[in-house]
């Protein structure tokens, strides 16, 4: 007996190195609270090496998995003995200091918030106490990810966050994780494909008034009113529904229920277009759901497969949500070909990694031909240079795998034989091509590349097929490359990629914010010398005020006075600014009037009214003369040619003696 | 504003090439580079230094006279560009044949201010 307690000791304490060791590497200098916390925890239950396992084990899976703070741990070691009543506050003082020991005590205290007596429970409780920690760096990632994309507003998803972390607390799935991971993961898929933080923000919140007290009301006073809307969208009228029904009705209309959610989902969007975003947000639930489908009673499983595949799933290619039917086509494959799924996967994943360095080096060297010598080719063959490319690399999956080899495998046969470099494309290259010419067809650049790749590229490589079109409106050639690996390029415009990727026509961001639609009201007054009173639209500079003056004034303002203060021309005004223009004049004096013009390019800068603006460009356009580009037309020759021609008809330009000839 | 190019002075002085029965050829590129490049310098604060039409022309006149990019016939180049790009630009020259040989002795031998003043003379 003692033997056995021996080994378990000997791990753990191998474990105490780990974490020990990982935390040092970690901050870089020390470790004394973890050091002090297991010191603690070793005073109480240094004889019972199961319980020491077990908390040192908790511990080692933290740091395995995410970076966690020294005091997080702490408390997750400690914690059971706080509720316990033999490490009091007192004793955490001497230990670990006054700071210190207030916020661990801080987060201990949460932590035993779900603390019974039962056994079972208080296990549940502090396995989701550390997911909860684990779902704090999920929420750090996803803001971070978010910065990265250029959405610096979080501040309203990381309340959204609180407030469903609060509420959804105690509730757990059925994969035994504490709820509020699904609506993060939600947000994280949403995140994926690049939308607005308020619809993210919607995605947190979009069960808390299915699954708990809190209103509509509450969320639209906390949230707004955009917010509300979204997350009532995709809220199914179950909970309502249920109260109206007898309990045992309401088993059976359950389908009934689900399709009058399906029905309220449809009527809000067709209200108002702005919903549609409402539709992102349940895609990326069904993701989530189908993703953890495993779980489930089959009859659940099958009903929500079944639902999704038959109501949701047209609604999402009727509006092209692309990027989200086609994961979700794949799930719902999955669930009735497991054993095909996993197998194709896998076979898939070992040909890509096998091929991926080849792939890597083809797609920086396509990307590299067409960036630069593909556009002289262009101009060469008499097309347009003026286009940016830009060459993505697209893996499949597994039933997209299926689809492109079902055809050759014969019934009997197991498609996996099929997935092999010979037999099927490798992966995707979209080939990305922006233009500002519309009227120039996708297809002149892919028959220009088709020539091109046939005369520069193709040494030892070949292009397999014709160029044809896929549904997606994209135009499509397999080739293989030097390695002979078949891959498929896939040639769009800018616009369709974005609707490929993700659905909307004019991305995202763009479409969003085309709704918000908000007059500027904002308006400020400045006084004039002779006290007259001007509106400026907020942020207007001195420039502004010298415009609306007059027009001579606006060009050869020096400077102002503003409030009785020497200010430069570039002040940006407040409103009852009191503003005299300072500008030079100059009489009778032509010479002089060239150097008085003080208006600059820089100055449109500062000028916010048309007016100035207008006037401004109108100025400059006058002095910059014969800033246009050089045109070489044809009709600029034959201008040339034919006023030379009268002018030699005319007069004879000749000097008089000729010049020496060279 | 109507600008004369490499391309456009090359054309006019084969022009006179074939007037006169010469072969055309072109001397120095570079030289025939910058002439056509001088009326439009800027200055450091990227306003071009040479203001109007009539500066622009007499630029490049005195340019191509007086630097001889040309193998032959600069000086009729000169002249007919110098009318080309007024025309082109909308001035009207009012001048008989005795006047183009004044324009030829300035352009040769005068500056730019002295050409400005004989165009302003004969609009």
């Amino acid at each position: 007996m003692t033997k056995v307690v021996d080994n378990v000791a000997a791990e753990y304490e191998k474990k105490i190195t780990y974490i020990l060791n990982k935390q040092k590497k970690q901050s870089g200098h020390g470790y004394e609270t973890l050091k002090t916390a297991i010191a603690i925890l070793k005073q109480f239950h240094g004889d019972d090496a199961a319980y020491m396992e077990s908390r040192i084990n908790t511990a080692e899976i933290i740091y395995r998995y995410m970076v966690p703070e020294e005091r997080t741990v702490a408390a997750i070691l400690l914690y059971p003995d706080f509720k316990g009543g033999l490490f009091r506050r007192q004793k955490a003082v001497e230990a670990f200091g006054e700071e210190e020991s207030g916020a661990i005590c801080e987060l201990m205290y949460d932590a035993t918030k779900e603390w019974s007596d039962d056994v079972e429970s208080s296990m549940r409780a502090a396995d989701s106490f550390i997911m909860l920690c684990i779902c704090d760096k999920m929420l750090k990632q996803l803001v971070k990810s978010l910065r990265k994309k250029g959405i610096p507003d979080t501040t309203c998803i990381s309340e959204a966050y609180q407030m469903a972390k609060k509420n959804h607390m105690g509730q757990l799935r059925q994969t035994g994780e504490p709820y509020i991971v699904h609506p993060l993961k939600v947000a994280m898929i949403l995140s994926e494909v690049g939308v607005e933080s308020n619809i993210i923000a919607a995605a947190i919140l979009h069960d808390v008034v299915e699954d708990t007290d809190v209103t509509l009301d509450s969320i639209r006073e906390n949230f707004g009113e955009q917010i509300a809307k979204y997350v009532n969208a995709v809220t199914s009228v179950e909970k309502q529904y249920a109260v109206s029904l007898q309990m045992d009705e309401y088993a059976s209309d359950k389908a009934e229920m689900d399709f009058k959610s399906f029905e309220k989902l449809v009527n809000f969007i067709s209200s108002d277009a702005r919903m549609i975003f409402a539709l992102y947000i349940k895609a990326a639930d069904r993701i989530h759901n189908l993703r953890t489908i495993d779980e489930m009673s089959s009859i659940k499983k099958h009903n929500k497969t079944d639902e999704t595949d038959k109501m949701y799933l047209p609604l999402f290619k009727r509006f092209k949500l692309n990027y989200f039917s086609n994961i979700i086509e794949d799930l719902i494959w999955r669930t009735t070909n497991v054993d095909l799924y996993n197998s194709i996967k896998e076979a898939y994943e070992e040909m890509y990694e096998l091929n991926a360095y080849h792939i890597r080096e083809t797609r920086e060297y396509l990307q590299e031909c067409l960036s630069a010598d593909f556009k002289k080719f262009c101009k060469m063959m008499g097309g347009s240079s003026d286009f940016d490319v830009e060459v993505h690399e697209k893996n499949y999956s597994p039933l997209e795998v299926f689809n492109l080899i079902k055809d050759k495998a014969a019934e009997y046969e197991s498609p996996v034989k099929y997935v092999t470099k010979q037999e099927m494309p490798v992966c995707d290259l979209d080939i990305v091509i922006d233009s500002d010419d519309e009227n120039k067809l996708l297809a002149s650049y892919v028959a220009l590349f088709v020539q091109y790749y046939v005369n520069h590229i193709a040494f030892s490589n070949r292009i397999l097929t014709d160029f044809y079109t896929d549904p997606y409106g994209r135009f499509i050639i397999h080739f293989e490359d030097k390695y002979r690996n078949n891959i498929r390029c896939c040639f769009s415009t800018n616009n369709d990629y974005i609707t490929y990727r993700t659905g909307s026509t004019k991305g995202i961001y763009v479409a969003e914010n085309d709704f918000e639609f908000e007059p500027t009201n904002e308006v400020i007054r400045v006084k004039l010398r002779n006290d007259r009173e001007i509106e400026l639209p907020k942020g207007a500079s001195v420039i502004d005020v010298a415009f609306a003056i007059h027009e001579d004034i606006g060009i050869t303002a020096r400077s102002a006075t503003i409030n009785g203060k020497e200010a430069h021309v570039y002040h940006i005004l407040h409103d009852g600014d009191k503003v005299i223009v300072n500008a030079d004049t100059v009489k009778e004096d032509d010479e002089l009037k060239q150097y008085i013009k003080h208006a600059r390019i820089s100055w449109l800068e500062y000028a916010k009214t048309p007016l100035a603006r207008r006037k401004l460009i109108k100025f400059l356009s006058d002095r910059y003369e014969g800033e246009d580009p050089i045109r070489e037309t044809k009709a600029a020759a034959k201008a040339v040619d034919t006023v030379s021609d009268i002018m030699m008809k005319n007069l004879d330009v000749n000097p008089k003696q000729r010049e020496e000839k060279i | 504003m109507n600008k004369l190019t490499e391309k456009h002075v090359i054309m006019l002085n084969e022009k006179m090439a074939n007037q006169n029965g010469d072969t055309p050829a072109i001397k120095d590129g570079d030289v025939l580079k910058q002439v056509i490049e001088a009326p439009y310098e800027k200055d450091a604060e990227l306003f071009y230094i040479h203001k109007n039409r009539m500066d622009k022309a007499a630029v490049l006149g005195i340019g191509i006279a007086q630097a001889k990019p040309f193998a032959n016939n600069n000086l009729a180049t000169a002249t007919l560009a110098l009318f080309t790009y007024l025309e082109l630009n909308g001035k009207k020259l009012d001048i008989q044949q005795e006047d183009v040989y004044e324009l030829h002795n300035l352009l040769e031998n005068g500056e730019v201010p002295q050409v400005i003043e004989w165009i302003e003379a004969h609009s």
